[in-house]
């Protein structure tokens, strides 16, 4: 806006003419140009202040200039963006913030806020550089950050085949699955998974976590079961391997027939020493029923005991019995399933070599004894059907997987392990899982969300920052370019080198106030020292030239040596006594008012003229007594000899000898020569 | 100088009303300020001109306190005086 337009606007709005509101707008200025010509300055409310300075040229001219202050509600108009934001303390690694606007919803008008973003949220990511990936491809690195923000998100959907409701221990490792898969040519063992998740599906919602973690290790366990027979009785029957999995497949496949293997004739060493028991006891049965007289009311006990004083007839029927018994397969209702499936493993590989050795075909009584011995031994050891995979622990170590440890295997495994991690699932884990209580096991972790991913980095680099509380809204941002731009370096580098200079400017203007008042303190040192040891007292002195002239009483009687002891008496007052006096010069030697002294440099002899007339001043000395003698010595012929009292102010008190009075000076003259 | 003593001289000197010329002396300063904050400029011919300088942003380290401050950005009101008013003041000294 010009001058014109203003003067219109108040035309049109105070319908006056613009030539009077134009003289009106030109008597304001220079109303107010004479006040600043004048130097005052011109206050206007609500508007501001004119302020009058005084500056100096280059050439040290001085000139006026103006400076315009305005009042603070003008100001806050003007800056309306810019009023809600303070200055903030910065902290290192911290960037510049960004202007956001922001509407006000009072005023309706668009304000300012910062959001501020620290380098170390926005691109310092030391945890995710540590275990990012090698391979620089932008796939893999969204691949990554996806799978980062999807941990920490704790989103809590379940995928069907990772994660069944926090189950993710019990998931089989792909190893192993490939390695059935390839054996077998069935995806058996992926179907757990979907099982489990059918299990867990038509379980009722209101049933606990631990209930159904219950049913999904029962499920999980039965599948595990049946795969594992199905796998042995498959690989038995097909040992050709499968080409298309290749040499590693192959040997982890030998490795894995030799672990099958070993378990069969385990199995089948197991299943003979079942069968031999079975067998005993029914023929025992059998020996019990038909001879009733020799049966009491235990008969295992004492049968098996007494086996030696069997009679002939008895031996007979039991050959019979045995012989029946071997070629029927036992089915004894004790029998657990899995001795059931262990017997069916034995009942196919094992040959029937092995079964005529056990059988009775001349049976003795010693051999029958050791056997029952034998037996009787394991039975004691009661664990033996189901403990049995526990013996042959370190052998599956051995042959088979070369991942888990054996510290692994002989420690109970807990249910907070993570099973994935190892690569193999055994029986026996299920089992332990099964047995160990559900009650302390964790089986999610609490899900970090992505702000706690962020801070426990902040936490790490320690040097978080934590934005002052803006009356915006100030929202972290998620990191989406890991690499930190190259200006933030310079700029870190410029402000250590603005500290480093600081520093440097603190410490020297420290040194050389310390110099300064060192050298302050030696000059005021060496001042004392000159003035003790070299400039004596001024006061002995005189002191001791009063002494000096006690001690020439012979010189009294001729005028000059008195003038040559006020010389030297006298020093500073050299103008009264002396050659050179122009006595109105000196102030402190000059005599009191109404005396004018007059030297004699003939005589030696100083001529004092007052009103009343002339003296002659013989000498002054600063000691009264001597003084007095020195009045004393003068033969005045009639004229009267005076000591009178002189005060010199700092040079102290003087007792003048004067001879008088004579009428005019030549009198005086006359009466000195006489002298 | 104040206000009213500016304004008896301008009253006394003008042909105008008391009355008006107080209104349209508040009113003139009242307009200034407007077009400032909105037009962000505003001249006078022979006095001077205003302007708002923006002042942006920068960091500022605090010897006291031995930090970075960010001290935020500002608009701020400019006077500049013409040099015929600048003449004009200097001319009085001689």
């Amino acid at each position: 806006m010009n001058k014109d337009e203003l003067v219109i606007k108040l035309a049109e709005e105070f319908g006056i003419s613009t030539i009077d509101i134009y003289h009106f707008v030109n008597t304001v200025v220079e109303s107010m140009q004479k006040a600043f010509r004048k130097g005052k300055n011109v206050n206007i409310t609500e508007f501001g202040k004119f302020n009058v300075l005084t500056r100096k040229n280059d050439k040290g001219e001085s000139f006026k200039t103006l400076s315009f202050s305005p009042v603070r509600k003008f100001a806050e108009d003007i800056n309306f963006r810019f009023n809600n934001l303070s200055s903030i303390p910065l902290k290192s690694g911290m960037n510049e913030p960004e202007l956001t606007e922001v509407i006000n919803t009072d005023n309706n008008q668009k304000t300012l806020n910062y959001t501020i973003m620290s380098d170390k949220d926005k691109y310092d990511d030391n945890l995710i550089r540590d275990e990012f990936p090698e391979d620089s491809s932008m796939d893999s690195i969204e691949a990554f950050i996806r799978s980062k923000l999807e941990k920490g998100t704790g989103s809590k959907e379940v995928n069907t085949d990772d994660e069944i409701g926090g189950m993710k221990e019990f998931e089989l490792p792909h190893t192993i699955i490939e390695l059935h898969n390839d054996i077998t040519g069935e995806d058996v063992i992926e179907e757990t998974p979907s099982q489990i998740q059918d299990a867990t599906e038509n379980s009722d919602p209101s049933g606990s976590n631990e209930n159904d973690l219950a049913k999904i290790i029962e499920e999980r366990k039965k599948a595990l079961v049946h795969t594992s027979t199905e796998d042995s009785q498959s690989n038995i029957s097909d040992n050709t391997p499968v080409e298309e999995s290749g040499q590693v497949v192959n040997e982890n496949r030998e490795s894995f027939n030799e672990f099958k293997n070993f378990d069969e004739e385990r199995n089948a060493e197991l299943s003979k020493i079942i069968e031999e028991r079975n067998k005993i006891i029914s023929d025992i049965n059998s020996m019990v029923h038909t001879s009733e007289n020799y049966v009491s009311e235990e008969p295992k006990q004492e049968i098996s005991n007494n086996y030696e004083g069997f009679p002939s007839d008895i031996e007979e029927k039991i050959e019979e019995t045995t012989d029946n018994k071997i070629e029927t397969p036992d089915e004894t209702p004790d029998k657990t399933p899995i001795e059931n499936q262990i017997d069916n493993a034995a009942d196919s590989n094992t040959e029937k070599e092995n079964v005529k050795e056990i059988t009775y075909e001349q049976p003795v009584q010693n051999e029958i004894s050791e056997i029952t011995n034998d037996i009787k031994e394991e039975i004691e050891r009661n664990s033996f059907p189901q403990d049995h995979s526990l013996e042959h622990k370190p052998a599956i170590e051995d042959n088979f997987d070369p991942i888990v440890t054996s510290d692994e295997i002989d420690t109970p495994l807990r249910p907070d392990e993570d099973l994935t991690g190892n690569d193999i699932l055994i029986n026996e884990d299920v089992e332990n899982l099964q047995q160990n209580p559900v009650e302390n096991y964790n089986p999610i972790e609490e899900p970090k969300s992505f702000e706690d991913v962020f801070v426990t980095k902040s936490e790490v680099t320690a040097d978080s920052f934590t934005p002052p509380p803006v009356s915006g809204e100030s929202q972290m941002q998620p990191p989406v370019n890991p690499i930190p731009p190259v200006k933030q370096e310079t700029y870190q580098e410029r402000m250590q080198k603005r500290r480093e200079m600081y520093e440097k400017k603190e410490g020297s203007s420290k040194k050389t106030l310390w110099m300064i008042i060192g050298f302050i303190a030696l000059i005021i040192l060496v001042v004392f020292l000159y003035n003790y040891f070299v400039t004596p007292p001024p006061v002995n002195n005189a002191d001791n030239t009063a002494q000096n002239n006690n001690e020439t009483p012979g010189e009294v009687k001729n005028t000059p040596p008195p003038v040559e002891e006020k010389k030297s008496e006298e020093t500073p007052n050299k103008s009264e006594q002396t050659q050179n006096p122009p006595a109105s010069t000196s102030p402190s030697s000059s005599p009191p008012s109404g005396e004018e002294i007059i030297p004699d440099n003939q005589l030696k002899i100083v001529y004092v003229r007052t009103s009343e007339g002339f003296y002659i001043q013989t000498g002054s000395f600063k000691d009264k007594s001597v003084a007095d003698s020195k009045a004393k010595q003068i033969k005045a012929n009639g004229k009267t000899v005076a000591v009178k009292e002189a005060d010199l102010g700092e040079k102290g008190i003087y007792y003048r000898v004067r001879i008088g009075l004579f009428k005019t000076q030549e009198e005086a003259k006359e009466f000195a020569s006489g002298l | 100088m104040n206000k009213n003593t500016l304004l008896n001289k301008v009253k006394y000197k003008s042909s105008l009303r008391k009355d008006t010329a107080e209104k349209l002396f508040d009113r003139m300063f009242e307009m200034i300020r407007e077009s400032v904050k909105e037009k962000r400029y505003f001249e006078i011919e022979e006095f001077g001109k205003f302007e708002i300088l923006h002042k942006h942003m920068y960091k500022e380290f605090d010897t006291k306190k031995k930090t970075d401050i960010l001290i935020p950005p500002k608009d701020k009101i400019l006077f500049t005086p013409s040099q015929t008013l600048l003449d004009n003041i200097n001319s009085g000294n001689e």
